[in-house]
């Protein structure tokens, strides 16, 4: 097929999960179909994106064809496209997951089109590349999120509006800071900017606005204080989108940011602040995951814990860029989406989520304790899975450029997570009878957890895949 | 230029101040008007930078102003004078 008739798959990665959402409003009671179909026509639609890069090299799509100091244009390029698969890799368990976990009328219509919509913004802020666009689509995703978080009921509405007011206050440094550099260089496109930027203060003030606005959506510690009690109390597929993609998403942008707009501003104090913070973060994330007494807040700390090493990651820009970044971002996204699946799975049998309780529950659902060790095998970083390959590039790129202290704390942190992985799963082994379940897990759910678990491990194979389209088609 | 510096202050004020509100205040309602005042504070500041360069009324031929008010002028009969650009309405 000659792919120059198609030439915006690009546009359709963004349009498919949009259209989608909109039909999903439309003819409510369809929404689980919708959603499926939906999520697997995204799917090919990212492969059409893929052939399109391995043929024709890093796209610019003008749209509308207005040019760039005026229109709005999208970019796919190497780590673009990495997020495009991570998100859609990711997003089908899910959704699977989502068609049976979700039981009443009422949340399945709310839900549906919330959940394209969500997956569209994603898709659409890995591929702008233009400022306003960008602050656009972080709003889009902290307010679809903020409403998905609330779906698990009263009980959950404090924590998204502790979510929806700490998205807002970095939504608005973001956007102070654009309307900075919109006044200093009178243009938004990234690679425009990007030619012009110089080290002057009032860019300095933006890039510490951008910087703080992202950090904020990243949680990086200390400014982590709204994700437990907003990803411990989401329904569990909700949990697992948040923690898996939508944190990685705002963290990517940062990046992005950093490594081409800011690039003549970005210094390696800059750098080493925030590899200081990763190490609080995995510190502070792991010891309270160790204290958690609920086992989604347990998981939910450890996904702070784990945007620690996203922090320790970026103080190695300087020497290895997007791959040890990526390949962590990939690893732990599935990984996470693993446990947090698994831990609904026995939130619904035991009725509960309580620590002190829920060994019954794991007893009853094997499936489930086998997708959550995966994912726990990845976290911890144990060979052969992705999250090895991850931790086994930054450490090599940590020792090849002599920084101990990240070296050190990359292995430390490796024996923390252990710990609390573990934590877990020595419940599962205790003696005693198995729980009859309060609520169904129907076999998909269970599936759909472990086929995220596996592909956590698996990704430790796509290492040389992962290495070459970002070394082929570099930002 | 330092009537615009002084909208520009006054915006970074404003961002500062509902930002001060936002983290201290404790009441829900109290931290939403807040955010509402960091808002103005950017709206403010994005206004004055356009203020910088204020395009002309009466736009000169080509130019994307004058041809938007050209087409008003046809499509609506009774905006305006023959030659006035009409006013928006807001």
């Amino acid at each position: 097929m000659d792919l120059s008739l198609h030439p915006h798959w690009t546009v359709w990665c963004i349009v498919v999960p949009l259209l989608a959402g909109g039909l999903a409003v439309l003819v409510p009671r369809w929404g689980k179909t919708i959603g499926l179909i939906g999520a697997v026509l995204t799917l090919i639609v990212v492969g059409g994106a893929t052939l399109q890069l391995l043929s024709h090299g890093p796209q610019r799509i003008e749209i509308g064809s207005w040019g760039a100091p005026l229109g709005i244009q999208l970019q796919l390029d190497g780590p673009a496209l990495m997020m495009l698969w991570t998100t859609a890799l990711v997003s089908l368990p899910i959704t699977v997951y989502a068609r049976d976990y979700f039981q009443t009328p009422q949340q399945q219509i709310r839900f549906w089109p919330l959940w394209l919509l969500l997956w569209s913004t994603m898709n659409m802020l890995y591929l702008s590349a233009d400022l306003f666009n960008l602050y656009i689509t972080l709003e889009l995703l902290s307010f679809v999120s903020v409403v998905l978080v609330a779906l698990a009921g009263p009980n959950a509405v404090r924590a998204a509006i502790r979510y929806l007011l700490m998205n807002l206050l970095g939504s608005l440094g973001f956007l102070l800071a654009v309307a900075l550099m919109y006044g200093a260089y009178g243009m938004l496109d990234i690679n425009m900017l990007a030619e012009q930027v110089e080290a002057t203060p009032l860019t300095g003030l933006a890039l510490a606005l951008m910087s703080i606005g992202l950090l904020v959506k990243s949680a990086l510690f200390p400014l982590h204080v709204w994700l437990p009690p907003a990803h411990a109390g989401a329904p569990a597929p909700v949990s697992a989108v948040l923690s898996a993609l939508v944190v990685k998403a705002s963290f990517y942008l940062l990046l992005l940011l950093w490594l081409t707009l800011y690039s003549p501003l970005v210094t390696r104090e800059l750098t080493t602040l925030v590899g200081l913070l990763g190490i609080g973060a995995i510190l502070w994330g792991s010891l309270q995951a160790l204290r958690a007494s609920r086992l989604k807040q347990l998981v939910a700390y450890s996904t702070v814990a784990q945007l620690g090493y996203i922090g320790l990651a970026i103080t190695l820009i300087d020497v290895a860029a997007w791959q040890p970044v990526l390949t962590f971002i990939i690893a732990h996204a599935c990984a996470k989406g693993a446990m947090f699946l698994a831990a609904g799975n026995f939130q619904r049998a035991a009725g509960h989520d309580r620590m002190a309780l829920i060994s019954a529950a794991l007893r009853a659902l094997p499936v489930s304790v086998f997708a959550f060790a995966l994912a726990g095998i990845s976290l911890i970083g144990l060979p052969p899975s992705g999250g090895f390959l991850a931790k086994w590039l930054l450490l090599s790129a940590a020792l090849d450029s002599g920084r101990w202290l990240i070296a050190l704390a990359l292995v430390g942190s490796g024996l923390l997570t252990a710990l609390y992985v573990f934590r877990v799963l020595e419940r599962a082994v205790r003696p005693g009878a198995a729980l009859k379940p309060v609520g169904r897990v129907s076999p998909l759910m269970e599936w759909s957890a472990l086929g995220l678990g596996l592909l956590a491990i698996l990704l430790g194979f796509a290492g040389m895949w992962i290495t070459q389209i970002l070394a082929e088609w570099p930002v | 230029m330092s009537t615009v510096a002084a909208y520009l202050v006054t915006g970074g004020l404003l961002f500062i101040i509902g930002l001060h509100g936002l983290i201290l205040r404790r009441s829900l309602l109290r931290k939403i008007l807040a955010l509402n005042i960091m808002d103005s504070g950017v709206f403010m500041i994005l206004l004055s930078l356009a203020a910088r360069s204020a395009p002309p009324r009466s736009g000169t031929p080509g130019d994307g102003i004058n041809r938007h008010c050209g087409r008003r002028q046809r499509d609506g009969p009774g905006t305006g004078a023959p030659g006035a650009c009409p006013q928006p309405l807001y």
